[in-house]
């Protein structure tokens, strides 16, 4: 034995490794990712590799053959349904793995950053630290500067706790704990204006419709189903937990907002409905399933409870932005 | 197999429908009872009232139906107490009694009538723990048989002696008539496929688990579930769907769900159901 490998820092295969490689050159990108692949290779880790065009050719030249080693080997473009379904593919992609038993590699590259709604993937690369955190792999996140706008750049500095520094992974000085990450990134938790609608709901054999009636006449028609089942999910939690729910609705600059409350113990848990339901059919999904049909979300514990607000953007800004 | 369709009235039924009359007032339900029997009148069916109480008090319900006297006197119109029937010293038998309303409709058109118009109230047998599964077998078995028959089915219940059980005796049927504003599911059942049509939500997941195990019954072998008029389902009742196509698979009974409406697509994807994108 040799120690700790070359390429991967101090990971020895216990835990999550979780390292942004930001690159301006395919030269650079190619010194950071073929010894990584290869040396994973040449150990019997299995090695999984999502990559951008570039990426993928460069290692076809390089490796030849041995890329039919990869144990995933599939384009970025591939991999993007939005940020709460991207992560739960990898998830998914993750779960014979995670059975074996074995540590293993990722070579991401989320080319989707720079695609419109791409940059909310930094909230779920920030959530993968916690989530995942005791899955035994380092996954290696490839970024060009030359593609991406330098916000992009610097939110992902934030959310990796390793950067490559041109010679070895070291410790990201811009990074932020995951709580603290979406916390700033989430909409502000400011006060409901003084005009907004209330709706108190008790009743479970009742609650749809008596929610439809209302959602009715304050929905974002284009949207409206998706609006009624995520909020139905959130008004059905608080109905568990605490035997009634209070929505409540107003318009906040682009977008219609539903806030979700309940009396029940609370929870502040700032990643809830960012991980992906495990497997299994006995764990909750609705928070899950709320957020994802959202364009925003956020959730605090409250003295009162918990509430979770759902925001949705404006039909007309939603035309303007595909007209524009 | 078509939407559900939600009656306001007992009118507008023709032969091949079949559907349930859920009521909690008594003048509201003998006026239904009446506008259904006026339909088939004028149609020139042969009618049956199977309903609760002795076939005096049945009459009573039927007053504001004109030509009642000669329409009894005929026997066009035929009462029956549904105590003569179902009279608790036996088990309710689900081929059995299929086998007598088939037995009905033929004998109609024997007779000259263009069909069996018939509306049962299986309050009791939906009140009994023990006879509400069978009379599920039972309407399963009628459901599938309906459709290009001569037969008009209605099946009403109290709600008020029912209790909760009320809405699995009406999700058999792809009509129904509702009292309150709670949502509304049918499961309908032909040949190995099953069609689940309408909403179901936290209300009702309860009573779409009953209905799923007597599906379970009802058939042998795989399954097609087929939601392509599902208009909502939230995750609680995906859930059952889950947890029933896991338990079919491990007694070797695998379960394909197929022609996935929108809304169901969202969230069986949550539960890694359902056909490829």
């Amino acid at each position: 034995m040799s120690g700790a490998p070359r390429t991967v820092g101090g990971w020895t295969g216990y835990g999550f490794a979780h390292e942004a490689c930001v690159y301006d050159t395919d030269a650079a990108v190619r010194a950071r990712v073929l010894p990584f692949v290869e040396e994973g290779l040449d150990r019997g880790e299995p090695v999984v590799v999502v990559a951008g065009d570039a990426v993928r050719h460069m290692l076809d030249a390089a490796l030849g053959k041995r890329v039919d080693d990869l144990e995933v080997y599939a384009p970025s473009d591939s991999f993007w349904f939005g940020g709460h379904e991207t992560l739960a593919t990898y998830y998914e992609s993750m779960q014979p793995l995670l059975e074996a038993g074995v540590p293993w590699r990722l070579v991401g590259e989320p080319t989707w950053l720079a695609t419109p709604g791409g940059e909310v993937w930094s909230r779920f690369e920030s959530v993968a630290n916690v989530a995942f955190a005791d899955f035994p792999y380092y996954s290696l996140c490839l970024h060009d500067r030359r593609r991406l706008d330098p916000a992009l750049v610097r939110a992902q500095l934030r959310v990796h706790p390793t950067v490559w520094d041109g010679h070895q992974p070291v410790r990201s000085p811009d990074y932020q704990p995951t709580e603290a990450y979406l916390r700033s990134v989430e909409p502000a938790w400011s006060a409901p204006p003084a005009e907004h609608s209330t709706l108190g709901i008790t009743d479970v054999v009742t609650a749809r419709a008596d929610l439809r009636g209302w959602l009715d006449t304050r929905t974002v028609p284009s949207r409206a189903s998706e609006v009624l089942l995520a909020v139905y999910e959130l008004v059905t939690n608080a109905l568990r937990a605490a035997g009634a729910a209070e929505v409540a609705q107003w318009t906040d600059g682009m977008h219609v907002v539903w806030q979700i409350s309940d009396g029940g113990p609370g929870f502040d848990d700032a990643i809830a409905g960012y991980v992906p339901p495990p497997p299994g059919l006995e764990s909750g999904r609705g928070l899950w399933l709320a957020r994802s049909l959202a364009d925003d979300s956020t959730l605090r514990g409250t003295a009162a409870g918990t509430a979770v607000r759902l925001l949705f953007r404006h039909d007309e800004v939603v035309r303007r932005q595909m007209a524009g | 197999m078509g939407r559900l369709k939600v009656l306001e009235r007992a009118a507008g039924l023709a032969p091949g429908d079949h559907g349930s009359w859920a009521y909690d007032d008594d003048a509201g339900f003998h006026r239904a009872v009446t506008e259904y029997f006026a339909e088939g009148r004028d149609r020139g069916e042969q009618l049956v009232y199977v309903g609760n109480g002795p076939e005096g008090a049945l009459a009573d319900h039927l007053r504001g139906l004109g030509q009642r006297e000669r329409l009894l006197d005929s026997g066009q119109l035929r009462l029956h107490s549904v105590q003569d029937i179902f009279d608790g010293t036996a088990p309710f038998d689900p081929a059995a009694r299929a086998e007598e309303f088939w037995r009905q409709a033929d004998q109609a058109v024997a007779d000259g009538y263009p069909g069996l118009r018939l509306l049962g109230d299986v309050t009791a047998l939906v009140a009994d723990p023990a006879a509400l599964p069978q009379l599920l077998d039972y309407e399963f078995g009628v459901d599938r048989l309906m459709a290009g028959s001569t037969a008009t089915g209605l099946c009403a219940v109290d709600q008020r002696r029912a209790g909760n059980s009320w809405a699995r005796a009406a999700a058999v049927h792809g009509i129904q008539h509702l009292t309150s504003g709670r949502s509304a599911f049918a499961v309908r059942l032909s040949g190995e496929t099953v069609d689940l049509v309408g909403e179901v939500d936290i209300a009702n997941t309860a009573d779409l688990v009953a209905l799923l195990e007597a599906v379970r019954r009802a058939t042998r072998g795989p399954l097609r579930l087929r939601l392509a008029d599902l208009d909502f389902i939230d995750v609680g009742g995906t859930r059952a769907l889950a947890l029933f196509e896991q338990d079919m698979a491990a007694h070797g009974r695998p379960v394909r769900f197929e022609q996935l409406s929108r809304a169901a697509l969202r969230t069986l994807r949550l539960f890694g159901l359902g056909e490829a994108p």
